[in-house]
């Protein structure tokens, strides 16, 4: 391998740009890292070349562990987006700067600058200074400076962003026949995908600091495991689908999930990919041979020459929802490109009803989070939104922003303080605004809109200081946010009190069951954010209750609780060490509400996350839910983990 | 010298009446002839007033050439060392940061700020034999009030900013990438700093040194506190000027102005004249 | 029945929170200096020290050194309150009358066009190659005795030499390009549609200029202003050689300081040039504002 990076970690302040990157690249490989501008592609590079250092991580080059040495010392070319050629030395001089400062011979010199000035095109341009050369020469002897000395790797920082289409297309082909005779491994950055598949041996995908995804072009264009890495790479419909034993059902569509994909754990939502030539588009549903997605209406015909496209929109399919650009549009938008036929008279017009069908889909993993704050103008907003957009950061979710407020100007005033408050927040927001009841609304929108996380307001100091401790929890716990929690069909996060970090993580799996979705999403909230986790269990009088119903009526025997208190931690470790977090255990004794709070007290625990869901199916239990009852109780953020991943 | 675009002129429709121009370029005419061209020819009047003989008598007596070579000498010690350090000065105060780097851009203009005077005062409270470090020296046989070292002292400090207030604004313009390129070439700190950071800055480098110079050489308030001004060994030639006059010897003080001034007119001349073909050959 | 099974969270709450899985190695820090770094850094702090706060810090010591009191009563002596009065009054005439005929010789070196202006624009920079001793000469050379404007004076019955007036030449000669030198710049940048559409609205010349242009040069006007104060203020060369250092009569604070120091007067001249540099400091960061104000409207 020329180049390996172990879990490169770059922050500046609270910012990570650089997020646990790993990454090896073989001997000659041409590989791209493609991303959005500050994505932290260049960052990733710069740490390569050593000129950012290293917050943590490794990087090797040929064997040899570079990560503390200087930029002198890694023998790697450089080519800078502004070309950064010394001005105020010549061509020659410039491409010969690093044999020079090497103490080559003159002779040797001269010789491999010339050839290399060759290579690159540029023989007889040696005497000239760079301010009489083009922008793509200037590039092409910034090239031709980083090869001289004979880099072990050569890293292009976006080399032909400055440059006009035509020479950068040129300058590219020029870049790949270089690369190629001289066969040494590089590395470019770039925004532009088309360069990426023009260029590439393999590329990985960068978005927010982290690298997404690795594989050759064509492999990351028809199997992406991510939305982003979907979308990004060429044009892309997306459906968010669900699962219903080993198979996704889209409309009419049934598809078979792939086996390794099916084993994976049955909270994953999914989403269906088809790229704009896997769908066919005819008048009639028997013109076509494929399987049939549904019934729309065209929207716009596009013709560009070698291909047509056409935008449409098909029927609301219930269970799936567009994803992507349209979000919350009603039906579903699609974009078919139709191969052009000699002779075909196939001609469709806006408004043409059409039947679609599909020629190839793909499934991968919904892993992109979206959460929902909810925001009504009480002090405890601001701990929803702090709360709300720090998860939403470290779990890479979007973030829509549901205000409510009883009259509609109240509630254009919030929209409008909030854009400005949150104006360079990240990630950034969506906005709706709804008048009315709280719950009402909330219950409104989590209808129409999959969420995978609803973050509302706890109650706050000033407001508890104001009321009378019974008062309390009936009007604001007891009413709000228990009606909150009971009718969210998502998970709920109360955000109760200021809490300025989120370091720890009482997780409770007393009521619940290991390894499932309580245990799943704490565990996914620990690693993301880095937060210590603790697995809590409460033998207590509900356990009681628990282990009898498996029995024969008697009350449990001491080794047989205690063995199924084991089992019962031992599944939850291994749930939680699966998604890469180490996690305590603790065991208490009592009543189950008032050992989570001690607990919770005793371990200043930032957040408590509670399964909301299975309380409710041991029919003999009381009625008693006790992620209520402790949302009303707790003076720290809870997290109510309740429903399922999809709609 | 400034030169402006014609566009920035006012059309002669739009102007004032003819004479009120005519009156406001009379008045800057002789505000400007009379403040500073008279004076001049004064000066030059009474330098040759009694033949070119005099003249060159006056300047080659012992007293005045001590202190022309004295002034040349200094100034020329003291353009060096501002020259290195005010680099060093902008390099650090542009490429890193670290605690008191504000505060320490704010306090270099002081010099500019302060009257020379006062800095002169100054630097005798520190250095002279009653000062902290001035005292330490003294009983090691070492004094820097009231001889050479404290004019050489005075003038570092007097035109300390000159480099430094040259060389900040081309370094922040700079592209850091440059030094980047260098150092992914192999090239060590000290190599980019030769090759690549100081040819770019080299223009700002010579000019910030140049005034330093052309000012060191006329530099009077502080050197007259802090120099002893004993004939031969301190005096230095504007207080060699100012000697003269006291004892009554216009023609000795003329002399001595004539050549500082032609001095700093030769060099400020060959500054300007460099500049703009520096300045042309980029364009 | 155990109460935990490997830490009770109430006695060991989480000693050791497990590591991200990205804190692999060391945490190198971002901000890794290099030794040649800190040795720079510390060399022109030390430098900056020698030459610029030991002395300041100093002069303040000094000036103190014998009790606030002490240094209250030299500077409340007849001799210091004039000299700093006349130093005052020097400095804000030479300000006053360089700002007026600076200003006017800016609007004209950038709007006009006229036989001579380019070697008027030339001669404009010649005070900051003079010595102020040969300044100071200059003008005794011109009005001393057998000088050329000698009889001009005499016939006005102004005496030039060794008072006021000469003084106040003096204070002007040394300050005359800051002005000019400020606002001509601006003016260039500021162009002329604006002065061009005041006129077509009607505005007379005068009013154009007081209405429109001088607004628009305000910010260069101050700083050339706050660098002419500062160094009039600070006069010392020229005025020693016109003034004749009459204590009480001709003495400026300049002048003040090199007499006590002369007469082993310590506290007193120490005193007075912390006033002095305490009143250029002020004026330092009036410019300071100045130029972010400039920058801002810019």
């Amino acid at each position: 391998m020329s180049i390996v990076l172990r879990n490169l970690v770059k922050t500046y302040g609270e910012h990570t740009v650089v997020d646990n990157v790993s990454l090896e690249i073989a001997d000659g490989e041409l590989f791209v890292l493609l991303g959005a501008s500050g994505s932290g592609k260049s960052t990733i590079l710069r740490m390569i070349a050593g000129l950012v250092p290293v917050d943590s991580g490794q990087v090797l080059l040929h064997g040899r562990d570079v990560t503390d040495l200087s930029p002198q010392e890694r023998n790697t070319g450089f080519v800078f987006q502004n070309y950064s050629l010394f001005q105020h030395m010549t061509v020659a001089e410039n491409v010969e700067f690093g044999l020079q400062v090497r103490k080559r011979p003159q002779a040797e010199r001269v010789v491999k600058r010339d050839e290399l000035l060759a290579l690159v095109g540029l023989a007889g341009f040696a005497g000239r200074y760079p301010s009489q050369l083009s922008g793509g020469q200037q590039q092409r002897v910034a090239v031709a400076r980083a090869l001289a000395f004979e880099p072990s790797v050569l890293l292009l920082d976006e080399p032909f962003g400055a440059l006009d289409v035509k020479i950068r297309g040129a300058l590219r082909r020029a870049l790949r026949d270089i690369q190629r005779s001289l066969r040494v491994t590089t590395i470019l950055v770039t925004h532009d995908q088309e360069e990426a598949f023009e260029l590439a041996d393999r590329i990985g995908v960068v978005d927010h600091g982290r690298l997404l995804e690795v594989g050759p072009p064509a492999e990351l264009y028809r199997r992406p495991q991510h939305e982003f890495v979907a979308t990004f790479v060429g044009e892309a419909n997306l459906l968010g689908v669900r699962s219903d034993g080993g198979r996704v059902r889209v409309g009419e569509l049934t598809l078979p999930l792939p086996v390794r994909l099916a084993e994976q754990d049955p909270g994953i939502r999914w989403a269906a990919l088809f790229r704009p030539e896997e769908l066919a588009v005819a008048r009639e549903r028997e013109e076509l041979s494929e399987p049939v997605l549904g019934e729309g209406v065209v929207e716009e015909v596009l013709d560009l020459g070698a291909a047509r496209r056409l935008r449409l929109r098909l029927q609301p399919i219930p269970g799936v929802w567009p994803l992507g650009r349209d979000f919350g549009e009603a039906g579903v938008a699609l974009l078919a490109a139709l191969p052009w036929k000699p002779g075909s008279d196939l001609e469709f017009r806006n408004g043409d009803r059409v039947w679609v069908g599909v020629r190839g889909y793909h499934l991968l993993p919904r892993l992109a989070r979206t959460f929902l704050i909810l925001v009504d103008g009480t002090s405890g907003s601001s701990e929803a939104l702090e709360q709300g957009f720090r998860l939403a950061r470290a779990m890479a979710a979007s973030v829509t922003l549901l205000c409510v407020a009883p009259t509609q100007s109240a509630g254009e005033r919030i929209v409008a303080e909030l854009r400005e408050a949150l104006a360079r927040q990240k990630p950034a927001p969506a906005f709706k605004l709804r008048v009315g009841d709280v719950v009402e609304e909330l219950a409104g929108e989590t209808a129409r809109e999959a969420y995978d996380l609803v973050v509302a307001p706890g109650r706050s100091e000033d407001v508890k200081a104001r009321l009378s401790e019974r008062i309390q929890s009936e009007v604001v716990a007891g009413i709000t946010s228990e009606r909150l929690v009971g009718s969210s069909p998502f998970p709920v996060l109360v955000a109760h009190g200021p809490r300025p970090e989120l370091k720890r993580i009482l997780l409770c799996t007393a009521a619940g069951e290991p390894g499932k979705l309580d245990v799943f999403f704490g565990g996914q909230v620990a690693r993301t954010t880095g937060a210590a986790a603790t697995l809590l269990f409460v033998d207590g009088p509900a356990f009681g209750a628990v282990s009898a119903e498996g029995g024969d009526g008697r009350a449990p025997d001491a080794w047989k609780r205690r063995f199924w208190i084991e089992r019962h931690l031992e599944q939850g470790l291994q749930t939680l060490a699966a998604q890469g977090v180490q996690a305590q255990v603790s065991v208490r004794q009592g009543d189950a509400l008032e050992q989570i709070l001690a607990a919770a007290q005793e371990g200043e625990h930032d957040l408590i996350v509670i399964g909301g869901h299975l309380v409710q199916t041991w029919a003999d239990l009381p009625e008693r839910d006790l992620s209520i009852e402790l949302v009303a109780r707790a003076d720290r953020p809870v997290l109510v983990v309740k429903g399922s991943f999809s709609r | 010298m400034t030169s402006v675009p014609a566009s920035t002129r006012v059309v002669a429709s739009t102007a004032p009446r003819p004479w009120g121009r005519w009156g406001l370029r009379v008045a800057v005419a002789s505000y400007l002839g009379f403040m500073i061209l008279l004076p001049l020819a004064a000066v030059l009047q009474r330098g040759f007033a009694d033949g070119l003989t005099a003249f060159w008598q006056e300047l080659t007596s012992q007293t005045a050439m001590d202190a022309l070579r004295l002034t040349l000498l200094t100034a020329a010690i003291m353009a060096v060392v501002n020259t290195v350090m005010g680099t060093l000065t902008a390099y650090v105060l542009v490429r890193y940061d670290f605690p008191g780097r504000r505060w320490l851009d704010g306090l270099i203009d002081m010099p500019f700020a302060i009257p020379t005077l006062v800095t002169g005062v100054m630097l005798v409270t520190l250095y002279g034999p009653q000062g902290v470090i001035g005292g330490f020296l003294e009983a090691r046989g070492v004094s820097v009030i009231f001889a050479r070292p404290g004019i050489i002292l005075a003038l570092l400090l007097v035109s300390y900013p000159f480099v430094i207030r040259a060389v900040q604004p081309v370094l922040l313009e700079a592209e850091r990438s440059q030094e980047e390129a260098a150092h992914t070439l192999g090239a060590s700190g000290w190599t980019t700093f030769r090759r690549v950071v100081f040819p770019t800055i080299r223009p700002a480098v010579i000019s910030g040194g140049l005034l330093a110079f052309a000012r060191a050489l006329g530099e009077f308030g502080s050197i007259v506190v802090v120099a002893g001004n004993i004939p031969g060994r301190t005096l230095t030639a504007p207080v060699y000027i100012f000697q003269q006059i006291e004892s009554e010897n216009p023609r000795g003080a003329s002399a001595m102005s004539i050549i500082l001034l032609g001095l700093s007119f030769a060099l400020l001349l060959a500054l300007d004249w460099w500049q703009q073909r520096k300045g042309l050959r980029h364009v | 029945m155990s109460e935990s099974r490997d830490a009770d969270p109430a006695a060991a709450p989480e000693t050791a929170p497990p590591a991200p899985p990205s804190a692999v190695g060391p945490k190198r820090g971002a901000k890794r200096r290099r030794p040649v770094e800190w040795v720079l850094i510390g060399l022109v702090l030390f430098y900056a020290l020698l030459l610029l706060l030991g002395p300041l810090a100093s002069l303040v010591w000094g000036a103190f050194g014998e009790g606030v009191s002490r240094l209250l009563a030299e500077l409340t002596t007849p001799d210091a309150v004039h000299a700093l009065k006349l130093t005052l009054i020097l400095s804000v005439a030479a300000t006053v009358l360089n700002t007026l005929l600076g200003v006017t010789a800016a609007w004209l070196f950038v709007r006009d066009d006229f036989r001579g202006r380019r070697f008027l624009n030339a001669i404009v920079d010649t005070p900051f190659a003079v010595s102020p001793v040969i300044a100071g000469f200059m003008l005794i050379l011109l009005f001393g005795r057998n000088g050329w404007l000698a009889p001009l004076a005499d016939a006005l019955g102004i005496k030039v030499v060794f008072a006021l007036p000469g003084m106040l030449l003096a204070t002007m000669f040394v300050s005359i390009p800051f002005v000019i030198r400020e606002v001509m710049p601006v003016l260039e940048q500021m162009g002329t549609e604006q002065e061009n559409a005041a006129q077509t609205l009607g505005a007379s010349g005068w009013r154009t200029f007081w209405r429109v242009t001088l607004p628009g040069i305000r910010w260069g006007v101050l700083y050339g202003v706050s660098l002419t104060f500062a160094r009039a203020l600070g006069e010392f060369g020229a005025l020693l050689v016109v003034s004749g250092s009459i204590s009480g009569l001709t003495e400026t604070s300049t002048l003040f300081i090199f007499r006590t120091l002369d007469e082993r007067n310590t506290v007193a001249a120490y005193g007075m040039a912390l006033v002095l540099a305490l009143l250029s400091f002020s004026l330092l960061m009036v410019m300071e504002v100045v130029k972010k104000r400039t920058r801002r409207t810019s």
